[in-house]
């Protein structure tokens, strides 16, 4: 396998902080923040891809594909035990010495490929590698399995992530229900928001059934949206008649309207609810869907969202 | 009758002490530290958090030791050169080889450490104390990260980002399985730039079970959300945010049969400065805030439903709504609307709900929210009701704008509700004219009361001379009471709220406080819930006048720098009587009650 050694863009400054090495490592076990950051990022970075495989995050066709590639690759790539931590002088052959700038990590230029991360290297930045940072890193090392070597195309694909990393994601499960699976998904882009409910077996996307219901007075039109709050209610009585059961939850959206210098902060309400049916492989009791063993499925067909209580929280231009 | 008045109950502020040390972060350890048999064992006990083999057996193994572990040592390199420096990486955390080995912190790197990652890198420790070495693929780094994702996937989380403060938040944990959490309850914790603090235990004795449970299950958390800021209060330059949640207390019954379970909502309102970060010892302040309707004493079997604002209800569409712009003292106010519901399901009953607003009075107070006397409903198509609401206003009502503020349709033989809010909340206003207002009624103060540390009572005031001005010295260790007597030119029923404020001083800082309605039992007992103190004391046969009692007890708090704070005294300010019939009457009283050492 033909090694590439990537020059990570390492934008931390490199200042004294060197004097970290050193002591006895022998006695004691120890670990680094750094570290786990970089291998929760590593997982985090596959649950990102997975989502804009099933919920389409981005509508740039190169990004697309670039994209549609890592995802087809994912039962090799972006595995557990890729990760491989090394110190950098004694592996000279991934990490060279007299490099200009130190690397963090080299990786190779085929799927599947160990991404090396120099221990030594990590000990050198100022503060230890946020996850933000280290999910950056690993994504540009996980560009470079697929091969890509269009420096504009990488950095549509490092922007988007770090959008998605950073973009405030919420989850809410029903869980104190016993049923775990059952999650709204709230992602908050700059520019626009996202709203998907699933259950174990399938995703609805809530987004479209929300945003035409915002509306805007005069001639301001929408611009951005952002979901706030989120909460389950309590899941409706099993009706026997229907084999189903009603879920509602609540929200906030804030939302913006604006024209020309004219821009209008407005914060709604937002309820919805569902329709479920579930499956359990033993009698039913009247408690049955919250059983951990019971599975809910949610009919999509049933989502109903009402929005109320519009409130303006600020208004700029006359 | 229901009571739909909010009510605010004053947790112990000790409860809420502020952490010992200025590390306070560490408490994001320690804590997380207390929790991590039950983190680990959620996750290794659910499939969903992706543990293979391997993994799953070195959980089972830290679980099955983790009671021999030793407490948490936090240090720094300075204090021990070396310690930390090892391996040419930053190192947050050391420790040896075997079950019981010390894990040393590393105080120089835990600052802006989330909590998620604390979990991951004491599993992580652990994992060492069975010979595991961090190895190049990092086996223990990868276990911590199943356990933190697995606990930031089921934990319910909600910060105060809204408003810019997103390093404040509460995080409510909860096992996968349900029968776990009946038996032992969820974790609710509170969390700021500077450490994290454990509350659950705190809200227990608010939801008592009935005595004649055969046992106590858990207490269960859950439907965390921020309910916002609280008004900006200009006199006191203060702020609360408020958190909601539902609590399930589960309580066996002796045969077995049933759960008996009531739910209260709770809000924890901290103090926030204005233009400064929020961090202002807030936690001292955390109430806990219950309408009358899932009140702690109303323990039912199945659940009450929270209605006091619009979470919980199955949403109802209002397609039509009539209301009156105005009506007249001594009229019945008539609304009529056309509901409809998202689904099929028999309605045995609705009702309509109208707030009140516009208080004229220096002190702001909580708006009033009340069930209207009469509803009646008429299917009229399928998912399509038509509802009559009235109200009667009697006589001596007060001049107020009033507002329908929702309307609820019951299911039949259930206790979920469809729940309507008119979509212009306040547009449907219906002023209300009064023809006479309401007498005054004045308060009078008496028995100053005191017990000493032995327990001895004394009475420190016998012949009813403290009044406005006067100040009362009372031993600092002491729980004292004071009896009011409120006399009114119109009768006052037992059931009226009473509610009021009141301003101490800590230190050098004045705080003020409310204090609420006491609940009334069955027996016309006043129960006066109030800064950790109840004190019963029936109400009088003369329905004029009727009395009231309040227990304080002055403490001494221990603040983050170890400053000691005493209580230097209390000041009663304002006391606000609401009847049966809606008269809102107030009083001031001042005067000082000062401890002494």
């Amino acid at each position: 396998m033909k090694k590439l050694l990537i020059a990570s863009l390492i934008l931390f400054s490199m200042s004294a902080a060197s004097a970290r090495r050193g002591g006895s490592d022998e006695i004691l076990n120890g670990g680094g923040i750094a570290e786990q950051n970089l291998v929760f990022s590593w997982s985090y970075l596959r649950e990102l891809v997975i989502f804009c495989r099933d919920f389409s995050c981005t509508r740039d066709s190169e990004t697309q594909t670039l994209l549609a590639e890592i995802q087809a690759h994912l039962a090799v790539d972006l595995q557990e035990g890729q990760l491989i931590f090394v110190k950098g002088s004694q592996r000279p052959d991934l990490f060279p010495p007299g490099s200009p700038r130190p690397q963090i990590f080299a990786t190779g230029n085929t799927w599947g490929s160990k991404i090396y991360i120099d221990l030594e290297a990590l000990a050198q930045t100022p503060s230890p590698l946020s996850i933000p940072q280290a999910l950056d890193l690993l994504l540009q090392a996980e560009i470079s399995h697929s091969g890509n070597k269009n420096e504009d195309l990488t950095q549509k694909l490092r922007t988007l992530f770090t959008g998605l990393a950073q973009g405030p994601y919420n989850e809410v499960t029903l869980i104190s229900y016993g049923q775990p699976a059952v999650r709204l998904l709230t992602w908050n882009f700059p520019t626009s928001a996202r709203m998907i409910l699933t259950d174990s077996t399938q995703s609805l996307e809530v987004t479209q059934q929300i945003l035409p219901k915002l509306t805007c007075p005069g001639d301001l039109e929408w611009t951005a949206a952002r979901f706030t709050n989120l909460v389950w209610g309590d899941p409706m009585p099993w009706d026997e008649t229907q084999q189903t059961q009603a879920f509602s939850f609540t929200g906030g959206v804030h939302y913006t309207c604006a024209s020309g210098q004219r821009s209008l902060n407005i914060r709604v309400q937002l309820q919805g609810v569902v329709q479920a049916t579930a499956t359990w492989n033993q009698a039913p009791d009247a408690d049955w869907i919250h059983h951990p063993e019971a599975l809910v499925q949610l009919r999509p067909d049933s989502l109903q969202i009402f929005i109320s209580h519009r409130q303006i929280e600020s208004a700029e231009g006359k | 009758m229901r009571f739909l008045f909010l009510a605010s109950l004053l947790l112990s502020t000790q409860a809420f002490a502020a952490p010992q040390t200025e590390d306070s972060r560490s408490s994001y350890f320690t804590t997380a530290w207390a929790g991590l048999p039950q983190y680990i064992s959620f996750c290794q006990k659910d499939p969903a958090c992706g543990l293979d083999s391997v993994q799953n057996e070195l959980l089972v193994k830290i679980l099955a030791h983790i009671a021999k572990e030793k407490p948490l040592i936090f240090t720094t390199e300075a204090e021990h050169p070396g310690l930390f420096s090892g391996a040419g990486v930053h190192r947050i955390a050391v420790t040896g080889d075997t079950v019981g080995s010390q894990i040393y912190i590393n105080l120089n790197e835990i600052q802006g450490v989330d909590y998620g990652s604390v979990i991951a890198i004491l599993t992580h420790e652990l994992g060492h104390h069975f010979g595991i070495k961090d190895t190049e693929d990092r086996v223990l780094d990868i276990l911590g990260a199943k356990v933190k994702q697995y606990f930031l996937k089921t934990t319910e989380k909600v910060d105060l980002g809204s408003f810019h403060q997103s390093q404040i938040g509460m995080m409510i944990i909860n096992s996968a399985d349900p029968a776990y959490n009946a038996a032992n309850g969820s974790e609710v914790l509170l969390y700021d730039d500077q450490g994290v603090y454990n509350i659950d235990q705190d809200f227990r004795r608010f939801m008592p079970c009935p005595l004649t449970t055969k046992r106590q299950g858990g207490l269960i958390f859950s439907q965390l959300h921020e309910s916002g800021l609280t008004d900006w209060e200009v006199r006191d330059h203060q702020q609360a945010a408020v958190f909601e949640f539902t609590m399930k207390q589960v309580c066996v019954s002796p045969t077995e049969n049933s759960t008996l379970w009531s739910r209260i909502r709770l809000s924890a309102p901290m103090i926030l400065p204005r233009g400064t970060p929020a961090r202002a010892d807030w936690w001292k302040t955390a109430k806990a805030v219950t309408d009358g309707n899932n009140s702690i004493i109303v323990i039912e079997i199945g659940s009450t439903h929270d209605i006091s604002d619009n979470h919980g209800g199955i949403p109802l569409e209002i397609q039509k709504l009539n209301s009156p712009s105005g009506v007249k003292n001594g009229e019945t106010l008539k609304i009529t609307a056309t509901v409809k519901t998202p689904m099929d399901l028999p309605i045995e009953g609705c009702t309509g709900f109208l707030s009140s607003k516009s208080f004229a009075h220096t002190i702001e107070k909580p708006r009033f929210k009340f069930n209207m006397s009469g509803c009646e409903f008429k299917k009229v198509a399928a998912q399509t009701y038509e509802l009559k609401l009235s109200h009667s206003f009697p006589g001596v009502t007060p001049s107020r704008i009033y507002f329908l503020d929702s309307i609820s349709l019951k299911v039949k033989g259930q206790d979920m509700i469809f729940l309507g809010l008119p979509d212009a909340l306040e547009a449907n206003n219906i002023g209300l004219q009064s023809t006479q207002e309401p007498g005054p009624f004045t308060i009078r103060m008496a028995n100053l009361i005191y017990r000493d540390a032995s327990g001895k009572a004394t009475t420190a005031d016998p012949n009813l001379d403290i009044y406005s001005g006067k100040v009362s010295k009372i031993p600092l260790q002491s729980i004292f009471g004071v009896t009011f007597y409120i006399e009114s030119d119109s009768a006052i029923s037992p059931l009226s709220a009473l509610f009021g404020r009141y301003k101490w001083k800590m230190g050098e800082e004045d705080r003020m406080d409310d204090f609420d309605r006491p609940v009334v039992d069955s027996v016309g007992n006043w129960n006066f819930p109030f800064a950790g103190s109840t004190v019963v004391q029936k109400a009088p046969n003369d329905p004029r006048m009727t009395a009231f009692q309040l227990a304080l007890r002055p403490y001494t708090l221990a603040k983050a720098n170890n400053e000691l704070h005493v209580l230097k005294s209390v000041n009663y300010h304002t006391f606000w009587l609401v009847n049966q019939n809606l008269q809102e009457l107030y009083a001031d009283l001042d005067f000082t009650i000062q401890p002494v050492p």
